[in-house]
């Protein structure tokens, strides 16, 4: 396998969702070249913090107090 | 009347009456209880925001969908049954309320065709490991809000929120297969964004 053939797999074979054959063509690939490797590594870099990202509470928040309150003021059925 | 039972399921017994579940503040607010719809709110405001930002990036529009979304909470929670998990429930209200907005916003996001999409560089590794920037937190909530909407999109459903595939393709009118190629363009993007951030610092 090819650095073009593998790069477009890489998600597909970080997440499992390749067939048998392919899932060792990729793997033996990324054994053997260090780019590709890299390239995986920082994609699954990506994904193990986006996952972090899901429970994480750190995010600046609006005050949801206005909120609610701005959200009553406009929807006469929430009362 | 206790006799039995020891002193930490006391304790959990008091605590299940102090503490409602969503399940039963959703029948009292269909009910017509304001105060526990209230509290529906305040229990999922963050994460219904966080997930209208993240899909949306800017705060200006993840404040009025987050609104909207509990505005439709509202309308609808009487058809809420207790099947699935109300975090479940209102999460793909969310969804649905943001991608219903991408619609009539018009902003084709780029997952319908191949044209027109954001050519994506695949920037050759050093094969380096010092040199591989670090992917941080902040950094990456930037790079999501320089994605353009379809790739976000799909990001953030299926990494950040935890989607399967085919509950993307079905919300968002797309194939599974369409789901899966964007995700990993989305993915190769965002490296992309984090090596030019890097590179610039």
């Amino acid at each position: 396998m090819k650095c073009e053939e593998s790069i477009p797999l890489l998600s597909d074979f970080r997440d499992g969702a390749l067939g048998n054959i392919e899932q060792v063509e990729v793997r033996t690939h990324l054994s053997k070249c260090p780019p590709c490797t890299e390239i995986f590594s920082e994609l699954d870099n990506i994904v193990l913090t986006a996952q972090a990202l899901r429970e994480d509470q750190k995010m600046d928040f609006p005050d949801e107090n206005l909120i609610w309150q701005r959200m009553r003021l406009n929807n006469p059925t929430i009362h | 009347m206790f006799e039995g039972l020891d002193k930490g399921a006391l304790e959990n017994v008091s605590a299940a009456e102090i503490t409602p579940t969503d399940f039963d503040l959703a029948q009292k607010s269909a009910a017509g209880d304001m105060g526990a719809f209230e509290t529906l709110y305040h229990r999922h405001f963050r994460r219904v925001y966080a997930l209208c930002m993240r899909m949306l990036g800017n705060p200006t529009e993840a404040e009025d969908l987050t609104q909207e979304t509990f505005i439709n909470l509202h309308n609808k929670i009487g058809s809420f049954r207790g099947e699935s998990a109300f975090t479940t429930w209102l999460h793909r209200m969310a969804v649905n309320q943001v991608l219903m907005y991408f619609r009539r916003k018009k902003s084709r996001p780029e997952y319908t065709t191949t044209e027109g999409e954001t050519p994506v560089q695949i920037v050759q590794g050093t094969a380096n490991p010092d040199k591989m920037p670090v992917v941080d937190r902040i950094g990456l909530e930037n790079a999501i809000t320089k994605l353009p909407p379809g790739y976000r999109n799909i990001f953030v459903l299926h990494d950040v929120e935890g989607y399967e595939h085919g509950e993307i393709a079905e919300m968002m009118g797309i194939s599974e297969g369409t789901s899966k190629s964007q995700l990993h363009k989305a993915r190769l993007k965002l490296r992309e964004l984090i090596r030019e951030h890097a590179a610039l610092n």
